[in-house]
């Protein structure tokens, strides 16, 4: 593409970049700031004035958060269902999203209404525990698989980018002989990934950060996620601020951490396995896919 | 929703039904997901009764006795709820003025970055704050904006923008402004994902077209990006008009306060205090379905005026 | 949630009391110490006692004796940071129940009021349930007919755990239906309370000696009204620096004193009594009395003694604030600030906090009488109407409850992590060892003090000793500093109308509404502007309904009276 190279276009250029740092100093330094803590000595933090740097630096949070060796299974259970789930919502929900968006579905009104009711009213918790407790979903992965394969909010945005989709493919396609199975595989889908990474990162971090449903669906301590055993470490710990022996037996230098800095240690282990993947779907945002597909 | 053009004689004419065959393959493409929405969300939906009715714990909701719209009457009445719905509405409003176009705009702006690096950068560090919960984001904000300590008062002061420092957390009329405010700094970048993807679904070949037509950044901007990604725009503007009645509790349970509390008490706040503690199921489910039934209608309208204006809705 | 983090507190308290066991000597010279006369009598011989009871022949001793073939409970502790995992293979202490006693305890929790009425909504409840006794799931739980009865299981399966359990517990959580449901954790009961314990506390104010001693400030300064007073304005004049923070003279606790602590606790310095001449229940921030407390605030507001951020502070603010040094004095619930103070104490020996006052009205001669720490307990613990073997179970409440059990759960096992030493507990060489070398696998490997259903906080009190550790110490001596005014406050435990009645809705509303306008009192004008605010809210909260709340509180109030066989609560009238 090339670039306008007039006055204006220059001075937009550096008031916009002006903007962007900006934007980075408001976004990064809450982040920055709970990374320093988390590195920062707990009793030293409690004096505050702990800003850009650690003041005494310790890893004494880390030691605490990555005490029990379970923390390797519920990393596993998160990375499973993250992974899976994940998969299942989005081939699941892209492929509705897909038959919905197609003009000539019919009853395609009642689908839309049947769906949008879902999004607004829900029954609350009692009854979808008891229907768990039905479907022998209690206690067992596939809860945090099934219950969130599907959400009709990610249908609407599904839909918006296909029916942008030019209707000459879909046509072409059929003269061909393809059903709407095989358009969808072979000729949407390759199209359609800046949305897909959307979902996908949008779903990923879903399950990534959920502890909901681990803390009331599931009681093993097998199918503990990671957010799970980390909520548990700092209330923990927050207990433990007030059971001040039982810190004093846990470690050693008991005032080398807080419930605030195992907080920021915490934030910082279970954020940053998911902030990683954003790079790989980022590209998928950047430039546009849809050139030289066909003739619009 | 513009499919049905045939004329409806009777509900299963011939050709409707020859019309169906021919398109099974799509219908079965929705059918699982309608099977799915039926299972996990329209079986547990017996659970709005419990509005209507007198329900506890340790009886069933068929069990439990009818009450109308008691509980309906009960908050509608309630000076602190009529409050808590103000602050809702105004805090949604404010928010969809300023909060609403700050991530379109970010978006818009971190397109026009031509260092490459330097986009996936701000873009990446846009969102770490998305990661942040309430409680660590909030402390912070707390520190920042304190009246003695804090570092926000000392730079106004110094810089000579203000005389006195401002006792932000402790003057309700502050309130709406900063909260708002910090939820955009938070989810600025988050929300702005949509927006990229949308902008890099749009087929570049417009925007060739427009460079040889010698249209300049700003046109090419205003012509190609903006209507490329109106559909998108539409649906969240829908949506975020749809829950007009609805504010995040984890931000406000945070920044809230005995002297703000005349500003900052939202519907959810209000509830937590006076229902959910006390296991007021019923009362918290009356507030609840109301809620659904105003976003419902609101969605309606808004996709309504929507289609009229910009022909784009939902669907 | 209040009662709730209140209640951690005393778990608190006791455990620094066991973490003090450190493998020093008697400290017989040290006049707090009452409890180094007192053991000698109360020495764990007593659990013999029981063991000596024979009632079925052939089952001798205690009825957890009689079958210890190896069975499993599960056991749901509604408690979210609550992460005990029993694993009689690789950790000592439940090596050593479980070979005692068969039982293996498998524990899940949680901490979402969702689950646990998702549970009990769809009668889900696994063996054994363990939840605190405020939270008002408890009573709606014992009318579900989801619980057993626990006494027609003890008359069947464990008749010896009769002979240890107090009266005044079972008398005290028998529900409105006759039947015992629960048997409680930190509950105090009164048959337990010897000469040799003492109340604990949580009213009370940190002082910081350093600065005291600074600027030529008295303890007895905190006598009077006006000493105190004038203490914090010397403060506020000498602006004083503590590294690097500018000292606050006061610090009222959680926004403004209006979470409670402050308010409470001056209230009972100024001896504002909570029950009248007639045997009823005052609620004292409606009394005309109240005044002098919100004129003690108020002065401190507009004499500039506190800083206004205190208003909008949220708890980590209130203790960050406290652990740097930046205030002089606190008033706030004592116990709640303990790591902060050893946190600075630690870091700077001379900024020691100790107690001072009872800050007292001119005008009042009487005793000072403080509430206690939550001595109606914390949890209790229920067996499910559908449990498995609860002859198993209710032999296991009995085990945990006796003493032997006691010591277990809280120390371990005996010649391996603590020996008896002159009728105290102490830690042994080998867990001191093990706890030098690498504190959180000495932790692991040995597991004790982390299964606390049935912890008997005065006997407790008896086999430890006060703390060795200098930080310990500091907040030791402050806890028995106001110790002695505490009395026997079981009656005001628990007056909430129950949840889901109108009343209770109403107080809600009233809460929300006085906690609302307490800042306004507090951060009024003048006096006069104050007095107004305040008697606007009064009839404002008696325009709302209160009258009918307060019927509720005081029934509530005389029938616990009544279970307490008491004429009257409040020492003033007794």
């Amino acid at each position: 593409m090339k670039y306008d190279r007039s006055i204006g276009s220059r001075i937009f250029d550096i008031f916009n970049v002006f903007i962007m740092v900006l934007v980075i100093f408001v976004t990064l330094y809450p982040y920055w700031y709970s990374v320093i803590a988390s590195f920062n000595h707990g009793n030293d933090y409690l004096r505050g004035g702990v800003n850009f740097w650690p003041r005494v630096f310790t890893l004494a949070n880390y030691t605490v958060v990555f005490q029990d060796r379970t923390i390797l299974s519920a990393y596993f259970v998160t990375i499973a269902r993250t992974v899976i789930g994940t998969f299942a919502h989005v081939m699941f929900t892209s492929l509705f999203s897909y038959g919905f968006s197609r003009k000539n579905l019919m009853g395609k009104s009642f689908y839309a209404t049947y769906g949008l009711i879902t999004m607004f009213f829900t029954g609350g918790l009692i009854p979808t525990y008891i229907l768990f407790k039905n479907l022998g979903l209690l206690d067992n992965f596939l809860v945090y698989i099934i219950p969130p394969m599907f959400h009709f909010w990610h249908v609407i945005i599904f839909q918006a980018f296909f029916r942008e989709i030019p209707e000459s493919i879909n046509e072409s396609a059929k003269i061909d002989g393809a059903n709407e199975y095989t358009i969808y595989f072979r000729l949407i889908l390759p199209l359609s990934k800046p949305v897909i990474a959307a979902i996908t990162l949008f779903t990923a971090v879903f399950h990534w950060n959920s502890f909901f449903d681990a803390m009331v669906f599931t009681s093993s301590r097998s199918l503990q996620t990671i957010q799970l055993y980390l909520t548990r470490i700092i209330l923990t710990r927050s207990a433990a601020t007030h059971l001040a022996s039982r810190a004093a037996e846990m470690i050693a230098d008991q005032s080398a951490v807080n419930s605030r800095t195992i907080q920021a240690a915490t934030m910082v282990v279970t954020s940053l396995p998911i902030i990683m993947i954003y790079p790989f779907l980022q590209k998928h945002f950047v430039k546009g896919l849809m050139l030289g597909s066909v003739k619009g | 929703m513009q499919e049905l053009t045939l004329p409806k004689k009777r509900l299963f004419s011939k050709e409707k039904f020859k019309r169906f065959k021919n398109q099974l393959d799509i219908q079965t493409m929705v059918w699982p997901g309608i099977i799915f929405l039926f299972i996990f969300s329209y079986i547990p939906m017996y659970g709005i009764l419990i509005a209507f009715k007198d329900y506890s714990i340790v009886s069933t909701i068929a069990e439990s006795d009818w009450v109308g719209f008691r509980y309906f009457q009960q908050f509608l009445t309630n000076d602190n709820f009529i409050r808590a719905l103000r602050n809702t509405l105004a805090m949604n409003m404010i928010g969809l003025a300023i909060g609403f176009p700050a991530p379109l705009i970010f978006a818009l702006l971190l397109n026009e970055i031509s260092n490459q690096r330097f986009k996936r950068l701000t873009q990446t560090i846009s969102y770490l704050p998305h990661f942040l919960s309430w409680v660590i984001y909030g402390g912070l904000l707390i520190s920042l904006f304190s009246l003695d300590t804090g570092v926000v008062n000392d730079v106004l002061v110094r810089t000579g923008l203000i005389e006195r420092p401002i006792f932000w957390w402790g003057e309700p009329r502050y309130f709406w402004v900063l909260a708002i405010l910090t939820n955009m700094a938070k989810s600025i970048g988050w929300g702005a994902i949509l927006y990229l993807a949308a902008i890099a679904g749009v087929d570049s070949q417009l925007y060739e077209a427009a460079v040889i037509d010698g249209a300049s950044r700003f046109k090419r901007v205003w012509h190609v990006t903006i209507p490329g990604i109106t559909g998108t725009i539409v649906i969240l503007m829908i949506f975020t008009i749809a829950n007009s009645f609805n504010y995040g509790f984890d931000q406000i349970w945070i920044l809230q306060n005995n002297l703000n509390v005349s500003t900052s008490e939202i519907i959810d706040t209000y509830i937590y205090k006076t229902g959910l503690s006390q296991m007021r199921f019923s009362y918290a489910a009356a507030v609840g379905v109301s809620r659904a039934v105003i976003a419902m209608i609101l969605l309606v309208l808004a996709n309504f005026t929507s289609k009229k204006i910009t022909e784009q809705g939902l669907f | 949630m209040k009662i709730k983090l209140s209640i951690l507190i005393i778990i608190a308290m006791m455990m620094a009391v066991v973490a003090g066991c450190a493998p020093a000597e008697t400290d017989p010279d040290d006049p707090t110490t009452t409890t180094t006369t007192a053991a000698d009598t109360d020495t764990p011989d007593d659990e013999t006692d029981v063991t000596d009871e024979t009632t079925e022949p052939g089952m001798e001793g205690p009825s957890w004796t009689w079958d210890t073939s190896p069975v499993t409970i599960d056991w749901y502790v509604h408690e979210g940071w609550y992460d005990k995992n029993w694993d009689a293979d690789n950790v000592v202490t439940d090596a050593y129940i479980t070979e005692l006693t068969g039982v293996t305890v498998n524990v899940t929790s949680g901490g979402e009021d969702e689950r646990l009425n998702a549970m009990i909504a769809s009668d889900n409840l696994p063996d054994v349930v363990t939840l605190g006794w405020y939270f008002e799931q408890w009573p709606l739980m014992q009318t579900s007919g989801l619980l057993q009865p626990l006494m027609p299981l003890i008359d069947e399966h464990a008749p010896t755990f009769k002979d240890i359990l107090p009266d005044s517990l079972v008398g005290w959580f028998t529900y409105d239906d006759g039947n015992l449901y629960g048997i409680p954790s930190f509950f105090w009961a009164e048959e337990h309370i010897t000469e040799d314990n003492y109340l604990e506390t949580n009213d009370g104010i940190h002082v910081r000696e350093d600065i005291m001693n600074q600027l030529d400030i008295r303890r007895e300064d905190f006598n009077t009204v006006e000493g105190a007073l004038d203490a914090f304005r010397a403060v506020r004049d000498a602006e004083l620096v503590y590294d690097g923070h500018r000292v606050i003279p006061v610090n009222l606790g959680i926004e403004g004193g209006v979470g409670g602590g402050a308010i409470r606790i001056l209230s009972n310095f100024f001896g504002i009594p909570p029950e009248d001449s007639e045997g009823n229940l005052i609620e004292r921030q409606y009394d005309e009395r109240f005044l002098e407390v919100l004129r003690f605030m108020n002065t401190i507001y507009r004499e500039d003694l506190m800083s206004l951020d205190n208003f909008t502070m949220d708890r980590s603010h209130v203790e960050e604030q406290w652990a740097s040094g930046a205030a002089f004095v606190l008033i706030d619930q004592i116990s709640d600030y303990k790591a902060q103070s050893q946190t600075l104490f630690n870091n700077d020996p001379d900024a020691r906090v100790i107690g001072a006052g009872p800050i007292r009205l001119e005008s009042e001669d009487q005793p000072v009488h403080l509430n206690t720490r939550a001595m109606s307990g914390w949890t209790v613990s229920a067996i499910a109407h559908d449990a498995q073997d609860v002859d198993r179970i209710i032999r296991f409440f009995e085990y945990s409850y006796s003493d032997e059990g006691q010591v277990s759960h809280a120390y371990g096992v005996e010649g391996v992590t603590y020996e008896w030493v002159d009728g105290y507990i102490e830690n042994t060489d080998e867990y001191n060892q093990a706890l030098d070398e690498d504190s959180s696998a000495a932790a692991a490997r040995y597991g004790h003090n982390n299964f606390w259903w049935f912890f008997n906080p005065p006997y407790h009190q008896l086999i430890t000793r006060p703390p060795e550790r200098p930080d310990s110490r500091i907040t030791y001596d402050y806890d028995r500093y106001f110790a002695e005014y505490a009395f026997y406050d079981m009656a005001f435990s628990d007056l909430a109308p129950r949840g889901g009645t109108d009343e209770a809705a109403l107080a809600s509303e009233i809460d929300v509404y006085w906690s609302e306008q307490l800042p306004r009192m507090i951060m009024a004008n003048s006096e006069a502007e104050m007095e107004a605010i305040w008697r606007d809210a009064v009839d404002t909260v008696y325009a709302m309904g209160y009258e009918s709340v307060y019927e509720v509180r005081n029934e509530r109030f005389q029938m616990l009276k009544d279970r307490l066989d008491q004429d009257f609560a409040w020492p003033g009238n007794q």
